[in-house]
């Protein structure tokens, strides 16, 4: 297994003359992100809505979040076809609604249930600015606090679980359940190494943001290989 | 490597613009974008000297706006700004005087996040 800088240089190497091809995909991705925030703000606006109109509008956010975590596939099937060295095009951002659409679906249902249940702290969040009333500026920092844990924790949480599509990808047909434990695995006994590996792209991510996101159309491509990549010696080191 | 030379010229690019944009505030975006096609030109070896002056003027301007930006803040959050709010509003009244004015001040004291002082209308309350 290659150190984790040998990673992220040979992903730098693979990647070098192929942003264009990927900046596609982000800006699908971007787009359809877009949407699905905007639709249920849009069928269900307000912050004071009843009980019922609440309920509807958190199963609309996760069902179209479930679709923009299949959109988000794509991304990672351009990065496997770039490691593996197989052939790609831009069809390939709707990979998992055309190929082993079932498996694909289950494991998104199953991240996007996680990544939901945790993004609920938002609504914690919100509570807490009702109780203290904070200004401007004390509610944008804490905002950006919260945001940034739920970030860490959706990663935390969901860690082991990431190689799921890249299993499927490597060995289609294998299905939901197989694919989630050949996850777990694989990142059976290096939880850490792992977490700190996908923590050492928090730069990346702050210079993305920092950039209003146009950064992420380098980042987000150069991520995705390099994760591909990590699973890649891992596959090699368990085969 | 006609790839990383065009990341490594983009990046250069990106760090002259980040300085210029100083100017009109908008290093910030230009900055952290050309440090990041600068850190990925690299590929496996180490920077061509193109995106070696990319990233130091990147980062400069990366550096420059976070400190502008952050002074900022502190500023405005200090109240520091009161004075000056004060003082610029007294050299508009003064220069161009009239009612009309009284607006413009509103509007640069709610930019700038500052409640104006009530006027002292010597103890005569209407």
């Amino acid at each position: 297994m290659m150190k984790t800088s040998e990673l992220k240089s040979e992903a730098r190497a693979l990647m070098i003359g192929k942003y264009g091809f990927f900046a596609t995909f982000i800006l699908i991705y971007y787009v359809s992100s877009l949407i699905a925030t905007a639709i249920p703000s849009a069928i269900f606006p307000g912050i004071d809505l009843p009980a019922v109109n609440m309920v509807l509008r958190f199963v609309l956010s996760f069902l179209l979040l479930v679709i923009v975590n299949l959109i988000k596939v794509g991304i990672a099937r351009a990065a496997f076809g770039t490691v593996f060295e197989k052939e790609t095009s831009l069809r390939d951002i709707f990979y998992a609604f055309g190929n082993d659409r079932d498996a694909f679906l289950k494991i998104e249902m199953l991240l996007s249930a996680i990544q939901s249940g945790i993004s609920l702290l938002l609504v914690f969040f919100e509570h807490l600015n009702e109780v203290y009333s904070f200004d401007v500026w004390e509610y944008y920092g804490l905002y950006i606090v919260f945001s940034a844990l739920i970030l860490v924790l959706n990663l935390a949480v969901t860690l082991r679980l990431t190689f799921a599509v890249y299993v499927i990808m490597d060995q289609p047909g294998i299905g939901a359940l197989p694919a989630l434990r050949a996850s777990l695995i694989l990142t059976k006994g290096k939880y850490f190494r792992y977490l700190f590996f996908r923590l050492s792209f928090a730069g990346m991510y702050i210079l993305g943001y920092l950039s209003m996101l146009i950064g992420f159309l380098y980042v987000l491509p150069y991520i995705e290989t390099s994760v591909c990549l990590y699973y890649k010696g891992l596959s090699r080191q368990v085969c | 490597m006609n790839a990383q030379q065009n990341m490594a010229t983009f990046s250069f690019l990106l760090g002259i613009l980040s300085l210029i944009m100083l100017l009109f505030g908008l290093g910030l975006p230009a900055g952290a974008l050309g440090l990041i096609v600068a850190l990925l030109s690299r590929g496996k070896d180490a920077f061509l000297p193109k995106a070696k002056i990319g990233f130091i003027l990147s980062l400069i301007g990366l550096i420059i706006s976070l400190v502008i930006t952050v002074s900022s803040v502190i500023l405005i959050r200090s109240g520091a700004l009161q004075n000056s709010y004060e003082q610029m509003k007294e050299m508009i009244e003064t220069n161009y005087g009239g009612s009309d004015t009284d607006e413009l001040v509103e509007q640069l004291g709610e930019m700038f996040g500052i409640t104006p002082e009530p006027a002292d209308d010597g103890g005569e309350g209407k």
